[in-house]
């Protein structure tokens, strides 16, 4: 096994998954010395049950909760300031937030304002104690509708990304009464999640803690992804969906941001596709490119995706082309159920040609990493 | 794959691991506030001059407040009030740990006295007391080892009742390990073998005991791999660095395994041999690993034959029918101990009798394995074991790891209880 000699790997964040994930909402809350959260939803996303559900966990606690659930797909400019009055005038002390994208994305915004708003009024200066500038406590309640970033020490704020190692959520509790999606949302998530968990497996300086985690992710994905779809056991698989891209959430914030993550950026522009089934079309072409160099590495996928008979019964040679193959059948069987089909192509993702040349010139403009060129050139 | 009905996974312990990790050290104490910390070590980590690298790295940026280096092997309660008392007397601020599983533990007892301000332990044994995170800690492990370094237990011996009291908590959890190849380098043979062995007891009992879960897994089954590519190459070459620091990755990794999803019946005996007797904890898992594997093959063989990948490889994997990997799984254990005994000139032990003591007598007396089994019974551990176990189960054990024969599959009791 390839490890790293020089790594660094921290993920803060707890995860509580399984029945009843939410009963232990207010003594988690306890456990961080917090007892009045705000909670932050998106009621047009994932309805009005859900939300109640989460309210409902603190009804025999002696918490008071305050709540927005009206926050959009995109982050208004007046959004920040308006929940800071409502955090701040509400007395709040922790933070909730329910599903992903930008709910989650809102959660850790407003959190660094609270921080900064704290630092310039100098409350709680005490060094090592949680000084002005520690993050309030954030609580994490997945839903399918998220992808795995709402586990990172990533944030979309207005004016950019922002990175930092306190932004991860402190608890992310997966429960499986929470588990209700629509099904281009839970495919579209847990596409993100699985091309994440493969590309932080394949970066060796990630470390093995983070391959770890990597390794856990693919193996769920690969195992419920395909359940969730097609509705067999439907809470258990899509809990199993989503604890999977938490997961990866975790590998990813470990890893550089990877190839098919890089493409499917680049190509948002050009297409209304959803950003998982870009990352999952590239990353067949993605493993093909990169086991020119390292076919060992790219074999070593087998063993998360089917286990260790199956991995230790493939001849050597032949890891890595089926771990490519492996993923093709994953896209055809999912294929099989859903509306708004995996392409394989990008042709057949509804790009024209001119689309393509320019975002192919693009590229190679933008890039000096000629493996990138190559991959998207295969994906065409 | 089974997702289990419930699980919790939490590891916020930051790990540094390099040939030169220990060079972070300076910013990890600045980051936490971190001017006046204690040092902790032992007798040996100071003797092989481990401390100075530590010092000579940080002693330019903070005030080194004291430094305790007389931690002895399994610390008791009495060696916990020490640390703390000296603690508050120097006036610190946070604790660096140098050393291995009882410089830890030692080191996350005082850091329970002094952060909660009291001075008797015993009423925090257990789960669930401690309510707010705990003064900065830092461990530095020169060995590979207990993974205390990433764990939210500590065991700490209560000679009066001959019994180990562990504490549990994820505010025990260090602010940050530091895994440096240059602290194992100089680890003597016997050593290395045994910690190694313990570091592949923890992956293998979170993996195979009740409390398992997917993210514990896979943690688990890469530290069984890195131990079984590294560990005979570093007994050959005690200077290969990689090795060496590849071993301290492992142990933490099962560490972090163990830690979130606790062990089972190797513990619980060795806890109680190590209590009784003053065997080395690494010896005893050692020497109980595949006692315990046998002992619950009926259960959780599934599970056992999953484990034959990382341990031996593909080829064996493909070579060994489905039906009989977990028998193959136990037999790669006892041939891994047999390889440590040969390299390590037979101070590895295969099994108890072969445990001396400084007097060459036999350290584990059969007379004292009824008591053994006694303290076993109180021991939580057992409450994760697949198969449940009495007393007279525990002395069966015992009697046939101490004389180093296999089970008699036909005596072992077969509970109701179906694992998946």
């Amino acid at each position: 096994m390839y490890f790293s000699e020089d790594f660094s790997y921290q993920c803060p964040l707890k995860i509580n998954c399984g029945s009843y994930a939410l009963a232990g909402l207010p003594s988690e809350l306890t456990a961080y010395d917090v007892n009045h959260p705000l909670i932050l939803a998106s009621h047009h996303q994932i309805g009005a049950k859900p939300v109640q559900t989460v309210v409902d966990a603190f009804r025999s606690s002696r918490m008071t909760v305050a709540m927005y659930d009206q926050i959009s797909d995109q982050m208004e400019p007046s959004l920040l300031p308006m929940l800071l009055t409502l955090y701040q005038d509400g007395g709040c002390d922790s933070l909730i937030a329910i599903g992903g994208n930008a709910v989650v994305d809102a959660a850790k915004c407003l959190n660094v304002l609270v921080a900064v708003n704290a630092r310039s009024k100098k409350i709680g200066t005490t060094p090592g104690e949680g000084g002005a500038d520690a993050l309030a406590p954030l609580f994490l309640v997945a839903t399918p509708g998220g992808n795995g970033y709402e586990a990172t020490h990533w944030a979309n704020d207005p004016s950019g990304l922002l990175c930092a190692a306190r932004l991860m959520p402190s608890v992310a509790f997966i429960d499986p009464v929470m588990m209700e999606g629509r099904q281009r949302d839970v495919v579209n998530g847990g596409l993100i999640g699985l091309a994440h968990a493969v590309e932080a497996f394949l970066d060796d300086a990630a470390g093995p803690l983070a391959r770890a985690h990597a390794h856990t992710a693919i193996s769920l994905m690969m195992h419920y992804l395909p359940m969730a779809i097609g509705g067999d056991e439907y809470p258990q698989s899509l809990s199993g969906v989503v604890c999977g891209q938490i997961v990866a959430g975790c590998a990813f914030s470990a890893a550089s941001p990877g190839v098919c993550h890089t493409l499917a950026n680049h190509l948002a522009a050009y297409t209304e596709l959803p950003k998982g089934y870009l990352m999952a079309l590239f990353l067949p072409h993605r493993l093909a490119e990169t086991s020119r160099q390292d076919a060992d590495q790219v074999g070593q996928l087998l063993y998360p995706m089917l286990g260790a008979q199956d991995f230790a019964l493939t001849a050597r040679t032949l890891q890595a082309p089926r771990a490519i193959a492996i993923l093709w059948e994953l896209y055809d069987a999912l294929n099989q159920t859903l509306t708004v089909r995996i392409p394989i192509r990008l042709k057949k993702a509804g790009l024209t040609d001119d689309q393509l040349k320019k975002a192919q010139g693009q590229l190679m403009t933008a890039s000096a990493d000629n493996a990138l060129v190559n991959i998207f050139s295969r994906a065409i | 794959m089974h997702l289990p009905g419930y699980f919790e996974f939490c590891c916020p312990v930051q790990i540094i691991a390099g040939h030169r990790a220990i060079d972070n050290l300076p910013a990890l104490l600045k980051k936490r506030h971190v001017r006046k910390p204690m040092l902790v070590t032992d007798q040996g980590v100071l003797g092989a001059r481990l401390v100075d690298v530590v010092t000579a790295a940080i002693s330019q940026s903070v005030a080194i407040g004291q430094v305790v280096d007389d931690i002895p092997s399994d610390p008791d309660l009495e060696t916990v009030r020490r640390i703390a008392r000296c603690y508050r007397k120097n006036d610190c601020d946070g604790l660096v740990a140098v050393g291995g599983g009882s410089v830890m533990d030692a080191a996350k007892g005082a850091n329970l006295l002094v952060s909660e301000k009291k001075d008797d332990l015993l009423w925090l044994a257990g789960s669930g007391h401690l309510k707010r995170p705990l003064r900065p800690l830092f461990t530095i492990p020169t060995t590979a080892g207990t993974g205390s370094e990433v764990t939210q237990v500590a065991v700490i011996t209560d000679h009066d009742r001959h019994v180990k009291l562990p504490f549990a908590s994820r505010y025990l959890m260090p602010d940050a390990a530091v895994l440096d190849s240059r602290m194992t380098l100089t680890l003597p043979p016997p050593v290395t073998a045994a910690t190694a062995m313990d570091a592949l007891t923890h992956a293998i009992e979170a993996f195979t005991c009740l409390a398992k879960n997917p993210i514990s897994d896979a943690h688990a089954l890469f530290a069984i791999e890195l131990i079984r590519e590294n560990l005979i190459a570093v007994l050959n070459d005690a200077d290969d660095a990689k090795g060496r620091l590849a071993l301290a990755v492992a142990a933490s990794l099962a560490g972090v395994a163990f830690s979130n999803s606790m062990v089972g019946l190797v513990h619980a005996l060795g806890h109680a041999t190590g209590a009784v007797c003053g065997v080395p904890h690494g010896n005893c898992m050692a020497v109980l690993l595949p006692y315990g594997l046998e002992y619950n093959m009926h259960k959780n063989g599934h599970l056992t034959a999953q484990l034959l990948l990382p341990l031996a490889g593909p080829r064996i994997v493909a070579q060994t029918p489905t039906h009989l990997r977990a028998r193959q799984v136990i037999s790669v254990i006892r041939r891994m101990n047999q390889s440590l005994h040969r390299i390590t000139n037979r101070q590895h032990a295969r099994c108890f009798s072969e445990i001396t003591g400084a007097d060459g007598l036999c350290q584990v007396s059969i007379e004292k394995i009824d008591h053994i089994a006694d303290i076993a019974m109180r021991d939580g551990a057992l409450l994760y074991n697949p198969e449940e176990l009495d007393h007279d189960d525990l002395v069966m054990v015992m009697s046939n790891a101490w004389s180093g024969t296999p089970l008699d599959m036909g005596r072992i009791k077969k509970g109701k209880l179906q694992i998946r």
